[in-house]
């Protein structure tokens, strides 16, 4: 089986001096030679623990080069990673760590340890610290050549790990690292948290191919002034980014004033690029090459679009996210249920191939139902409804259920009204997104509380302990009663009528 | 320098629309730490205390740290001014 990283330990062997990291941040940079180094001790402190193979090594870190370095030494070793978003309230991830039953946290020292189910660091390394988790390890089927699990949101309150193996996460990176002609000489951007997919492409895409990697933190990927600068300053040639925050740049990051004539491409997944904001973004950087991909979690890229050369079009509707990508196959489940494998009609997308994920980890039941059997095939139900144009590309169509993409994150609004119910003062609340040519523009809450309209600064304060910082709320409206369907259900409708 | 702060408070209630009754918008609220002002608010705010106030962000400027209150803001337009005078 090949792995996940043997590229990038022929790229630190053939070029050792090569500049594999850049972190503006704390103004250093990190040589292949210096990240293998730092990888390889990490390793070494991993083996000495003796963890069956493929086991789970959570990440508790802050972007930076030594959490890259981690995720390399981790499957060095032969175990695999799981990043958790250390900004997510404590409650989340330590569900997490239970739930994957990580047997190692990879963490700073922290002079106070949030996690009840780590005992203290049994050592550390290259500046990290090892803790060993007390949660049982039994039950739990891990697949052949696991490398990471991304946790994302689940409906009922509760995430789910996306399990990728080696292989799945290789058929998309080799295939990105030749379609996008990578070379040692490009810059990329490293714009996506960790436990976000995108990361996958910078991290494995870049890295294998021997390029640079700027690295960003999460406060440096929401200023659209800074990374214009640092653009210019570093030379990218490469971004890898969602809509949300590419769409910024023409109006927030005076692009004028810096030399941006270096960036050869742009790719973009996640959500929708409304087109007006995306011309604006084709001026400003029109020599550039742009591309859109998709694929949620579960597939990772499995389909995309190579967009025409900027100005050679007047296309009014947001671009297709075209096709599939060789590695998989993408068929349509009508709505009358029959699965149709030539790309014809309209209904929910089904992918199918070596990209698409091993399962849920430990919710074998969730797995079984997000995938349906057909043609002899497993395919993923992906749950975005698509319509085949002309040209035989796929066009996206929205979502199924109630699950919403804001800034690129998957959002089970289910999640959050999970999370309200746990407020004392609250008898009931329902979520509403309100969307934007198929992208959150905001949240709204409806809730009822018998004492009284609750202040905005402590809702968001109660939910911000319980759920990650992209779902929060950004409208609070206080109801005297959620108004029901004769099933006794939310009656969502009535409540788009408030808004 | 009141006028500063009356500027901005208008801008915050009825440009921007954050969730706050007039009331609930103090010298000292924190915008950013209490999650009242989102990071594009945020950039919104920033294009207008540039345009309102002729200043310039550098890009190291744009973050929590100068924007987190009217107190905070309104030190740092004067701040600007100042060292956009002496320049």
């Amino acid at each position: 089986m090949q792995r996940l990283h043997k590229d990038i330990l022929q790229q630190a062997a053939n070029n050792p001096g090569g500049v594999a990291i850049q972190f503006p941040f704390e103004k250093r940079n990190l040589s292949y030679r210096q990240l293998y180094a730092q990888a390889r001790g990490i390793t070494l402190a991993l083996e000495r623990l003796s963890l069956p193979k493929g086991s789970i090594v959570a990440l508790y870190l802050d972007k930076s080069p030594e959490a890259i370095a981690a995720i390399l030494g981790i499957l060095m070793a032969e175990l695999a990673y799981l990043p958790l978003d250390v900004d997510a309230p404590d409650s989340r991830n330590q569900f997490i760590i239970e739930q994957s039953q990580a047997q190692v946290v990879l963490t700073r020292e922290m002079a106070e340890n949030p996690f009840p189910v780590l005992s203290s660091p049994s050592g550390t390394v290259e500046g990290l610290a090892l803790y060993r988790s007390s949660a049982e390890a039994s039950g739990l089927k891990l697949p052949e050549g696991l490398a990471y699990v991304l946790y994302t949101s689940g409906s009922t309150g509760v995430p789910k790990g996306v399990m990728v193996t080696h292989t799945a996460a290789l058929a998309f990176v080799d295939w990105a690292r030749d379609t996008f002609v990578l070379r040692p000489e490009d810059t990329l951007t490293s714009i996506a948290p960790l436990h976000f997919d995108l990361s996958i492409f910078d991290i494995f895409g870049g890295l294998s191919a021997g390029c640079t990697l700027l690295l960003l933190t999460p406060s440096e990927s929401k200023n659209p002034l800074l990374l214009s600068s640092y653009i210019a300053e570093y030379g990218v040639t490469t971004i890898y980014a969602t809509p949300t925050l590419l769409q910024l740049m023409p109006r927030f990051g005076k692009a004028g004033r810096y030399n941006h004539s270096q960036l050869r491409q742009v790719l973009f997944a996640g959500e929708v690029f409304p087109i007006p904001a995306l011309r604006a973004l084709q001026e400003i950087w029109h020599t550039a090459k742009f591309y859109n991909l998709y694929g949620p979690t579960e597939t990772n890229v499995c389909t995309w679009h190579p967009l025409p050369p900027t100005g050679t079009d007047d296309r009014q509707a947001p671009y297709p996210i075209g096709q599939p990508c060789p590695y998989d196959q993408c068929a349509v489940l009508k709505e009358d249920g029959s699965i149709s494998s030539e790309l014809t009609g309209s209904g929910e997308l089904l992918v199918s191939g070596a990209s698409v994920m091993a399962g849920y980890l430990g919710m074998p039941e969730q797995t079984r139902q997000a995938m349906v059997e057909h043609e002899e095939r497993v395919w993923y139900k992906t749950g975005d409804l698509v319509e085949v144009d002309s040209n035989g590309d796929l066009l996206y169509r929205g979502r199924r259920g109630r699950m919403v993409k804001r800034r690129g994150y998957r959002i089970e609004l289910g999640e959050i009204e999970a999370a309200l119910h746990q407020y004392e003062a609250i008898a009931q609340a329902a979520c509403l997104a309100l969307e934007k040519e198929q992208s959150v523009s905001a949240i709204w809450v409806f809730y009822v509380a018998p004492e009284g309209p609750l202040p905005h600064t402590l809702l968001t304060e109660f939910l911000a302990g319980r759920i990650p910082e992209y779902m929060l709320p950004d409208r609070f409206v206080h109801l005297p009663e959620i108004p029901q369907t004769s099933s006794q259900k939310t009656d969502y409708q009535a409540l788009k009528q408030l808004l | 320098m009141a006028h500063i702060k009356a500027q901005l408070r208008d801008y915050l209630l009825n440009e921007l629309n954050l969730p706050l009754q007039p009331e609930e918008l103090q010298d000292d609220t924190m915008l950013v730490s209490d999650r009242i002002m989102d990071s594009i608010s945020s950039l919104m705010l920033v294009e207008y205390l540039e345009k309102t106030f002729n200043i310039s962000f550098e890009p190291h400027e744009v973050t929590a740290e100068n924007l987190d209150s009217l107190n905070i803001i309104e030190a740092f337009v004067n701040q600007k001014q100042v060292s956009a005078k002496a320049a």
